[in-house]
């Protein structure tokens, strides 16, 4: 199923967003209020100028003002200053307020003296400064400040008052001090020019001043006073100073550089601006991880899980963790309460839907998806698949008679016995009614097909205990066979269908396969087999002797024993066909143990009457070698019991016997050593040969295989073989009997080569007992 | 035993302390002193241009008048004040004269006023608001 990709923002986008939008409109908001601000800022900053203007300059005019009052007293300070006033002498007065424009005070700057006066105690000008005023005024005295002082009462006149005043349309600071701190003997006005000490001002603020008097150029400008052009881009504070009068005196002026104060602006915008940004980004990190693990985090788990489940609905019913903000949660439970609801529905939906519900075994809609795969499976292994088709016979009889309850009954125990026959690899399904088929995947031997089928039958063929009766029912079985019958579902369910009723029709509790030449050969095995089985009883087995010769001596004292089965129809049964049986079906050790008591009572008989030591080798299958709980006498204390030595007596045996080596396997056959029965590897150099099993194993003989006696006149590798075979067998202390000698060109081969004996058409066929001794006799005279 | 020893200390640590104050009369300022006229500022000045034998008499210790003292006012600590250091720099017994100090915190005027009037001394005034209340209306005065 295709997933659709999905519209829509992103959850995250859609939360850091905003909070960017936030961002952006704050430094948004910043930068317009820094804007908005400019001009408020530079008002600002202008009145702030202004008022430190005002603070300023008091401060430098009150020092003024102790620097004048300390000049007045010390104008006073000589003796004969007092005396002169009191006379009223003007031109001793006038004289020493002349000197001070000499001495310290104003050479050293700290007043700009620009005019002494000396009035009398009824304020009467009693002396003046000779010292012009520039422009060559002469000057005169700040009347409003001696008209404020006259109105002054008593004991007031012996303080001190100072303040700004226009004199002759120049500013000035006057002075205006007793002379006399009891007793007042008259007034000293000292005139200054405030112009430089209020200059002070701009280096104390560190900003370019100016100082106008209200009409005329200006009294001060600093250096860096901003030329006209500039104004526009300089913040200029003006302060007026006034007069007690209130009339304006002089303006001072400071100027302050916008860009100086924009910078200080902007600085301190863009450290907002920064922090906001900083915060904003902070802010929306913290945000989004914070929801990270709240909210996008589980919400996209969550959905993982719906994309999983989209694909395989076997994770229904899987839980998530719950984790997250209080509605997440929510919904994850939900979601888990809701899978798991689904997961049970879907369980019993598809056990609706693909099983039997009273057998519990699969239903037909899931059969036929079995077979699918099934086919698919033997398709890609190679190995062919065998689908059987059974039906119950006679069932509806017992369903009508006894009612579907039991009917029920019996069909879930039969469904229970089909199961146990197969493997679990395999396939038991029920098609409704009493039809059930059976899939045997990925078959290796085909004859097993028929065994379980036949294992079924006769499982289905015994009694079903029901509620209250006992019935027999029987089983026809159709087999058919993948790729071997058919390619396709319905081929091969039409051949089964049709193999069932071939089974039906031939008579009922029994298998038919669809093919008719396996059939045959199925029937054919069958019968075999149950003839095999009277065979012993029937005395239609029968053990032929083989003459094993002494190729030097050309003396038989040994022997093979052979099984042939005779059989009253078909005759001469080879025992590659009915060996192989009998080992399937166990006869073997029943046969093979009979063959022994043969061979050993013909064995006694040869050693009497004909060759003391003769020996007579007995053929002994890998199966014969497995533990088979039987209670059949040990071969060793047969023997013993016969009174025969174990060398009477050799165990042909093959070399996958060796090979597969199993324990027990083992163990007997080293028994049968120590007995001293001897040991024949037989078809040697026809399988896996491992040198060693010859030193393990004690082996007494080794007989070469016909397949490298035939050729070895044709064929000199076969001729090298042998020699070789010889060779290393003489240095092993084994003796070597050679098979299928046919010709007299082969014997003398082998004689050449020092194999000791022979055995074949050469020599003699296998001949039953009365023919053999009859040999015998024929080589004794 | 502890706090009886704490009170102990405590009250030689205030009576040193007092001490310390090289035996400045721990003496209440009052409103009025008996046998004088209580002036301020103003009143002396106008005195010193009425009276011209006033004698202005500064009882304060040398260290208190090197900061400034009342042009025509004669230093005689307190301490130093008797009858015939009185008798010094006043002529007579009538002659008028004027006792200041520090201040209403400061107590040495009160004391010279007190033994001026026992001396016998009839025109007594005493500044009360003394050298504080000359400097804090802004009259001038003299320093050394």
């Amino acid at each position: 199923m295709r997933l659709m990709p999905a519209r829509g923002l992103p959850l995250r986008t859609s939360l850091w967003l905003p909070i960017l939008a936030m961002g952006v409109v704050a430094i948004a908001l910043v930068l317009a209020t820094s804007y908005i601000y400019r001009d408020l800022t530079i008002e600002n900053r202008r009145q702030a100028i202004q008022q430190l203007i005002q603070i300023k300059s008091g401060e430098l005019l009150e020092k003024l003002a102790d620097d004048s009052r300390s000049l007045a007293a010390e104008i006073q300070r000589t003796p004969n200053f007092r005396n002169a006033v009191d006379r009223a002498d003007q031109a001793v007065i006038a004289d020493h307020l002349d000197n001070q424009f000499h001495r310290y005070f104003n050479t050293a700057g700290v007043i700009q003296l620009r005019k002494l006066y000396v009035f009398d105690r009824n304020y009467r000008l009693l002396a003046e400064s000779s010292k012009l005023f520039e422009g060559g005024e002469q000057g005169e005295a700040c009347s409003a400040m001696l008209d404020q002082a006259r109105q002054r009462s008593a004991a007031h006149h012996l303080k001190t008052i100072s303040g700004l005043c226009m004199a002759s349309n120049t500013a000035v600071f006057a002075t205006l001090a007793p002379i006399g701190s009891l007793q007042l003997h008259g007034f000293i006005m000292v005139m200054a020019e405030p112009s430089k000490n209020l200059a002070v001002i701009g280096r104390q603020l560190g900003m370019p001043v100016n100082i106008t008097p209200p009409k005329g150029a200006a009294l001060f400008q600093s250096p860096n006073w901003p030329v006209a052009l500039n104004q526009a881009e300089v913040i200029i504070a003006e302060y007026q100073l006034k007069a007690d009068t209130g009339q304006v005196v002089l303006t001072l002026a400071l100027a302050n550089d916008i860009h100086v104060l924009e910078r200080d602006l902007y600085r301190a915008r863009n450290v907002v601006l920064t922090v906001a940004g900083v915060a904003t980004a902070l802010v929306a990190l913290l945000t989004l991880l914070g929801l990270q693990r709240s909210l996008l985090n589980p919400l996209r788990n969550l959905l993982q899980n719906f994309q999983v489940l989209e694909r395989d609905r076997k994770h229904l019913g899987e839980q998530i963790a719950v984790t997250g903000n209080r509605e997440i949660r929510s919904l994850v439970e939900a979601y888990n309460r809701m899978t798991t609801e689904l997961g049970s529905l879907y369980g019993k939906l598809e056990e609706l839907a693909f099983r039997d519900s009273l057998t519990n075994l699969p239903n037909r809609h899931m059969f036929y998806d079995r077979l699918e795969q099934e086919i698919k499976k033997s398709h890609r292994s190679g190995l062919p698949m065998a689908l059987l088709l059974l039906d119950l016979d006679r069932f509806k009889e017992v369903n009508d008679s006894l009612g579907h309850a039991q009917g029920d009954v019996l069909l879930v125990e039969a469904a229970r016995r089909i199961t146990e026959c197969v493997r679990e690899s395999d396939t038991v399904a029920r098609l409704g009614g009493d039809e059930f088929t059976v899939i045997l995947s990925e078959v290796e031997d085909i004859n097993s097909v028929e065994r379980i089928a036949q294992n079924i039958i006769e499982r289905l063929a015994a009694p079903f205990q029901l509620l209250q009766e006992m019935v027999h029912v029987s089983a026809s079985v159709g087999i058919t066979l993948y790729p071997n019958d058919a390619k396709d579902i319905e081929a091969l369910m039409k051949n089964a269908d049709q193999a069932m009723y071939v089974a039906k029709n031939a008579g009922r509790n029994r298998f038919s396969y669809f093919t008719a030449a396996l059939q045959e050969a199925a029937q054919t095995r069958l019968h075999l087999l149950s003839d095999l089985r009277n065979a012993l009883a029937g005395k239609q087995l029968a053990v032929y002797y083989q003459p094993i010769v002494e190729i030097a001596s050309g003396k038989i004292h040994k022997a093979e024993a052979l099984l042939r089965w005779q059989h009253p129809v078909r005759g001469m049964v080879s025992p590659m066909q009915f060996i192989p049986l009998a080992e399937e079906s166990g006869l073997i050790h029943e046969i093979g143990d009979w063959v022994f008591h043969e061979a050993a009572r013909q064995v006694k008989r040869c050693r009497e009457m004909f060759v003391p030591q003769f020996q007579i080798s007995v053929n002994k299958s890998p199966m014969q070698f497995r533990d088979n709980g039987s209670d059949y006498v040990s071969w060793p204390s047969h023997l013993c019991a016969m009174d025969l030595p174990g060398n009477s007596l050799a165990v042909e045996i093959t070399e996958g016997l060796l090979l597969n080596a199993e324990v027990g396997v083992t163990e007997k056959l080293l028994l049968f050593r120590e007995a001293g029965i001897e040991v024949a590897l037989d078809d040697f150099g026809t399988g896996y040969s491992s040198l060693s099993y010859l030193k393990k194993f004690d082996i007494d003989y080794l007989k070469i295989d016909q397949s490298f006696v035939r050729n070895m006149g044709d064929d000199p590798d076969d001729q090298a073989l042998c020699e070789a075979i010889i060779v290393m067998a003489h240095k092993l202390g084994l003796k070597v009997i050679a098979e299928g000698v046919e010709t007299e060109l082969q014997r003398d081969l082998l004689a050449s080569y020092g194999c000791d004996y022979a055995q074949g058409w050469l020599y003699s066929k296998a001949v039953p007992a009365g023919e053999f001794e009859a040999l015998l006799k024929e080589q004794a005279k | 035993m502890n706090s009886v020893l704490k009170c102990i200390l405590l009250v030689f640590l205030w009576v040193f302390n007092a001490s310390a104050h090289a035996a400045e009369p721990i003496v209440p300022v009052p409103e009025q002193i008996l046998g004088t006229q209580r002036v301020d500022a103003e009143t002396v000045i106008e005195l010193a241009g009425k009276l011209k034998n006033l004698v202005i008499v500064d009882s304060r210790i040398p260290a208190d008048r090197m900061i400034g003292y009342i042009e025509n006012s004669i230093s005689l600590p307190d301490a130093k004040t008797t009858c015939k250091s009185l008798a010094k720099i006043i002529p007579s017994k009538r002659t008028p004269v004027l006792f200041y100090c520090n201040g209403v915190k400061c107590g040495r005027s009160v004391v010279a006023s007190k033994i001026a009037v026992k001396c016998g001394y009839t025109n007594v005034y005493w500044f009360r608001g003394g050298f504080e209340e000359w400097e804090t209306k802004k009259y001038p005065y003299l320093h050394e």
